[in-house]
């Protein structure tokens, strides 16, 4: 408990003495709102009604923070530690791998929630975004997301010896997600095949649940808990296989 | 050539005297990488309170060893206790006994120092008084600091009391002058002589053999995966001079180093600066 209790003291020290680390975290998804806010776009949200571009990306963008800091800092944070030998101290300790893992786990929750929060909120107040749903349902979906994406992060941790392999390996899993998850457009025009494969990405469950409670009035809908089924799947399935792939040293 | 045959302290192959006697005993210890052989069948006993130094070129299996008493790596044969117990059978109990400084290995960048050692201790299930540890390797002075702002030598003293948070018996320092200049190594030198006197036992790996020298009650002479002598430095030279070897050059009275020390290292742990 202990080395749990550590570990999620340190990561949060770290993630909030690290500025630019926090800054470019979250520049990508303010970046994007910023230059498509610049264009009148709209578009049609569930149940075909017309709808600002803005209130859309909104929960696109949300989804994309929660991935960049679940998923990729888990990657290169992590992988960083393995490649300098910081993990080593801790497997020379008596402490268990699991409490060392439960700790960044909760510690990427943490600063999935605070980051989704900002993103909101300058989506909300800058960027005139309408959340007409439970703005509280955005941030508790973000939360309850992040563990898929921090499991999936941590296969990569396991598979990659350094962080110039992690960084094609991390870029493999994330690229599909970034373009077929309806982050940016609709997955309406995406033809069968394609539209079935990345209807299972782990990002299209959430975007969609975050669309689905952004745009409210559909409460806990069973398409709602579809989309959460799915993202517990992913959780599940990356947990068993980041466990088998754990390895503290490069 | 040949400087005499190890006299191997193996502890039995029950392990009973070891129990009471040795701080740590490896017995006919193999590592093997494939179809590389590391470490060939070792075996060697240190007894608690001495400084037992792993002398050898790169690549002799030092650090393969040590890494397998650290818990890093898994003996492929053989057994390791400390203080009598298994390694095998109780690896978490036996890295409870021992403070490891790694070779390797790094710190969490953005935390100081203090916290950096209280995470460490929190590894260990415990605390531990943070300044207290920094007063003990002379940077209580730069508590805030960060490990990537200490210079070599603080560094290697900063491992070091990372490796003492769980007030270790047995601490096992893994070349820990490599790359110090010569002012830096010989404070090392007194805080490894500083905790040889509060009753540690410490198992200390070095190609270094004027450091062997000085620190060390016996020493084990390794060369590709094998101990090829043991005992204390002054009876394997007694053991050599015995062979009719005599250096080839006359011994001089001073050397370079002698010179630099005496030019740059008056007051020595005086003076050292964070980069």
């Amino acid at each position: 408990m202990r080395v749990f209790r550590a570990t999620l003291d340190n990561q949060i020290k770290s993630f909030y003495r690290d500025p630019q680390a926090v800054i470019w975290t979250l520049a990508m998804p303010l970046l994007i709102m910023l230059v498509l806010s610049l264009f009148n776009l709209h578009a049609v949200g569930p149940g075909g009604v017309k709808r600002n571009y803005m209130d859309l990306l909104l929960p696109g963008m949300i989804a994309l923070t929660a991935t960049n800091v679940g998923f990729n800092s888990v990657i290169f944070g992590i992988t960083r530690y393995k490649e300098r030998g910081v993990l080593r101290r801790i497997k020379a300790s008596p402490a268990s791998a699991m409490a060392f893992v439960n700790g960044i786990v909760a510690s990427r929750v943490l600063m999935v929630a605070g980051s989704c929060v900002i993103t909101w909120a300058i989506g909300r107040f800058v960027f005139q975004a309408h959340v007409t749903g439970s703005t509280l349902g955005l941030i508790a979906l973000s939360i309850i997301s992040a563990p898929a994406f921090i499991a999936i992060g941590m296969i990569v941790v396991g598979l990659a010896k350094n962080e110039d392999q992690a960084g094609p390996m991390s870029f493999l899993f994330f690229l599909p997600m970034l373009l077929f998850s309806g982050l940016f457009v609709s997955r309406a025009g995406l033809n069968g095949g394609v539209a079935w494969v990345t209807h299972g990405l782990p990002m299209t469950y959430l975007v969609d649940a975050l669309q689905r409670v952004s745009f409210g009035g559909q409460g806990f809908s069973s398409a709602l808990w579809t989309d959460l089924a799915g993202i517990a799947v992913w959780a599940l399935i990356a947990t068993a296989i980041a466990t088998r792939t754990w390895k503290w040293e490069s | 050539m040949s400087i005499g045959t190890a006299t191997l302290e193996a502890p039995s192959r029950n392990g009973m005297h070891a129990a009471t006697a040795y701080a740590l005993s490896v017995s006919q210890l193999v590592k093997r990488y494939g179809e590389f052989i590391a470490v060939k069948g070792i075996s060697f006993a240190v007894q608690q309170g001495e400084i037992f130094g792993l002398l050898g070129p790169n690549g002799a299996g030092k650090t393969t060893t040590i890494e397998v008493i650290e818990g890093l790596r898994e003996a492929t044969s053989g057994e390791v206790s400390v203080l009598g117990r298994s390694i095998t059978a109780d690896p978490r109990g036996v890295k409870r006994l021992i403070g490891a400084q790694l070779q390797h290995s790094d710190f969490f960048e953005h935390l100081r120092l203090t916290e950096q050692l209280d995470y460490v201790a929190a590894c260990y299930d415990t605390r531990c008084d943070a300044m207290a540890l920094l007063r003990e390797v002379d940077l209580a002075d730069r508590p805030k600091l960060r490990v990537q702002q200490l210079s070599g030598g603080q560094q290697q003293r900063f491992a070091i009391a990372a490796a003492l948070v769980n007030d270790p018996p047995l601490v096992l320092l893994d070349e820990p002058s490599t790359g110090l200049d010569p002012k830096a190594r010989i404070d090392l030198w007194r805080l490894i002589r500083r905790l040889q006197s509060e009753g540690r036992t410490i198992l200390l790996s070095t190609h270094y053999m004027e450091e062997a020298e000085e620190l060390c009650d016996r020493v084990a002479i390794m060369d590709q995966g094998t101990i090829g002598a043991m005992g204390a430095p002054a009876a394997l030279i007694q053991q050599l001079l015995e062979t009719g070897y005599r250096r080839p050059a006359p011994v001089r009275q001073a050397t370079l180093e002698d010179v630099f020390l005496s030019t740059t290292g008056h007051g020595f742990g005086e003076g050292e600066e964070e980069k």
